[in-house]
């Protein structure tokens, strides 16, 4: 369980370049679910998560991480051990890779935290699996390769440290729609049949809608409304003051619902729409 | 922590410093470089630092924030001080540690040598949060116009300029980033042996020169494809303009000139 209590976070204190970037928030995550934060650029997402692994400390207010609280005061020593228990995938990851090869890269993180080396690499093996990457690339230099794949690479990295809760900020920006797809699919996985909590900072509401459990809405740094996914993501009022647009199959359930057609649960995929829209198609041909 | 560095940080303003044609200000900063190296006494020192003091006012800046900005180099500063109390001797002896001695010049000397480097990072610090990089590379290329005719590349020395100063708060955030990337992967240099610490290095290293050379190579292709060329004509579209402010604040200079030597003369 993660908690947050009137947190505050300014940058550059006390000079001209003084800004405050988050204001007063207060929330929690709770374990095994995957989290969206969605709100647009500049409202403070990703220094919010940025908060959660202590890589930024409160400027008022605190962060509690299982029975670990991160406030101002907090001291190096902790870092360690909060950072074994939450992964933290960077915007464009692929931008920290370094090593030779990208065996090596990706067993850098697991090292870094005191996994041994067998099991470094037993980690390193499994998640590269998981993303595609074949055995062959292993020994390859990880900026011989595509964009995707060196982004997959990167987030291997992240993944092999083995950390209960991952935090992904925008993982698939600039990605091919496949790759997109690959990875939208992998962090569902990681949650559905890794138990690993998942907290997804996304400014793709199709996305959100459809993989995600529970939203939460920021807007200047603040939240201004969190939920169910199904409750947020569907309220067209909320959404549109919020200068937010419903997601794609949200909106096309709403529009078909004046002809009869609504479906409970309602679809969250493109997939799920048509297969139910399909259904009910054939239910009600005269 | 490293968005306090302010050395080639800008900050913009409306103030009679920030509105000085680049040219004089940097014809001030030298100038003051030199009266600096005049100072000798507690009397001359003071001065400078009233001096410097009531133009950082009236630059709108706060002399709390300079000071901030100081602090990451208090390092260089405490060594020198440090140097200066142990190694000149003179005066009377204050501690007597029997195979060291501090003696009451040492003191002084280091009081001063410390306050000699204060003010000249001070100045240079003031340069450059009031004066855009723009304005800045404009102002050195007019400078250094006349070099043009023994051969010298000023046009693109300064192009080279400007880019650069253009691009170090570029890469300095983008260092920060990727700090925090690796951190978030354990790594640090605060921790570990020899080997992890060079490792955690290179993790920064690497992929900050990964980086700067891509940016490099995008911004070369976009000046290809607008088509610069070296050896092109080129005009500004601001021109700069020798105002009375910009003859005043020369004169003041040289009046501060004036009052550090008539304190000398008098022994002061
Ligand atoms: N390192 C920083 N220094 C100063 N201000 C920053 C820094 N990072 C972000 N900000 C500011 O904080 C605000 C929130 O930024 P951010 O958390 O990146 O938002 P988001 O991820 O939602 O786009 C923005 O106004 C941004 O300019
Ligand atoms: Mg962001």
């Amino acid at each position: 369980m993660i908690k947050i209590n009137q947190l505050m976070s300014i940058y550059n204190h006390k000079t001209p370049f003084e800004f405050k970037a988050l204001h007063d928030v207060n929330t929690t995550f709770e374990p095994n679910k995957i989290h969206g934060i969605i709100g647009h650029t500049g409202s403070g997402k990703s220094t919010f998560i940025q908060h959660l692994n202590a890589l930024l400390l409160p400027s008022s207010g605190e962060v509690i991480i299982g029975d670990t609280i991160i406030n101002k005061k907090t001291k190096a020593k902790v870092f360690h051990k909060i950072r074994r228990s939450i992964g933290m995938v960077f915007q464009f990851p692929e931008n920290q890779l370094f090593e030779e090869t990208v065996m090596k890269d990706v067993m850098f993180g697991p090292l870094n935290i005191g996994i041994d080396e067998e099991t470094a690499r037993k980690n390193a093996e499994k998640y590269l699996t998981l993303l595609g990457i074949d055995e062959s690339e292993y020994e390859a230099s990880p900026f011989e390769l595509s964009g995707g794949q060196m982004r997959k690479v990167a987030i291997a990295g992240i993944l092999s440290m083995d950390q209960d809760t991952i935090i992904f900020d925008e993982p698939t920006a600039g990605l091919d729609p496949k790759s997109h797809i690959e990875v939208m699919d992998l962090i569902y996985n990681l949650n559905r049949e890794h138990g690993k909590t998942i907290i997804l900072v996304s400014h793709n509401m199709d996305d959100c809608y459809q993989y995600t459990d529970t939203i939460k809405i920021f807007s200047h740094g603040e939240i201004v409304s969190e939920g169910d996914t199904v409750d947020i993501l569907q309220d067209e009022a909320l959404l549109t003051s919020m200068n937010l647009e419903l997601p794609k199959v949200a909106r096309l359930t709403k529009d078909l619902k004046a002809r009869g057609f609504n479906p409970n649960p309602p679809p969250r995929s493109t997939d799920e729409f048509i297969s139910m829209y399909d259904m009910w198609r054939s239910s009600h041909a005269e | 922590m490293l968005s306090k560095v302010l050395i080639g940080r800008y900050i913009p303003g409306d103030s009679v410093i920030h509105a000085l044609d680049p040219r004089s200000k940097i014809l001030l900063t030298v100038l003051f470089m030199v009266i600096v190296f005049l100072a000798n006494s507690w009397a001359t020192y003071i001065t400078l630092i009233l001096f410097v003091l009531i133009v950082t006012k009236v630059a709108g800046l706060s002399i709390r924030f300079l000071f901030d900005g100081l602090k990451l180099i208090l390092v260089l500063f405490i060594f020198t001080f440090l140097m200066h109390v142990f190694l000149t001797k003179g005066g009377t002896v204050l501690v007597d540690g029997g195979f060291f001695t501090i003696e009451s010049e040492g003191i002084i000397t280091g009081i001063f040598i410390t306050l000699r480097l204060t003010l000249l990072v001070v100045v240079t610090t003031i340069l450059t949060l009031t004066t855009s990089p723009i304005e800045l590379t404009h102002g050195l290329e007019r400078m250094f116009q006349p070099l043009k005719r023994i051969g010298f590349p000023v046009s693109e020395v300064a192009m080279m300029m400007s880019i650069s100063l253009r691009f170090i708060p570029t890469l300095m955030d983008e260092t920060e980033k990727i700090i925090k990337a690796q951190s978030a992967r354990g790594s640090s240099f605060r921790m570990g042996g020899l080997k992890e610490r060079f490792q955690a290095l290179l993790s920064i290293f690497i992929p900050l020169f990964v980086s700067a050379f891509k940016r490099a190579e995008e911004l070369a292709v976009a000046m290809d494809v607008r088509g610069y060329n070296v050896k092109g004509k080129r005009t500004s579209y601001r021109l700069l303009e020798w105002k009375s402010s910009d003859t005043i604040a020369i004169i003041i200079m040289i009046l501060l000139a004036a009052l550090l030597f008539g304190l000398r003369a008098i022994g002061l």
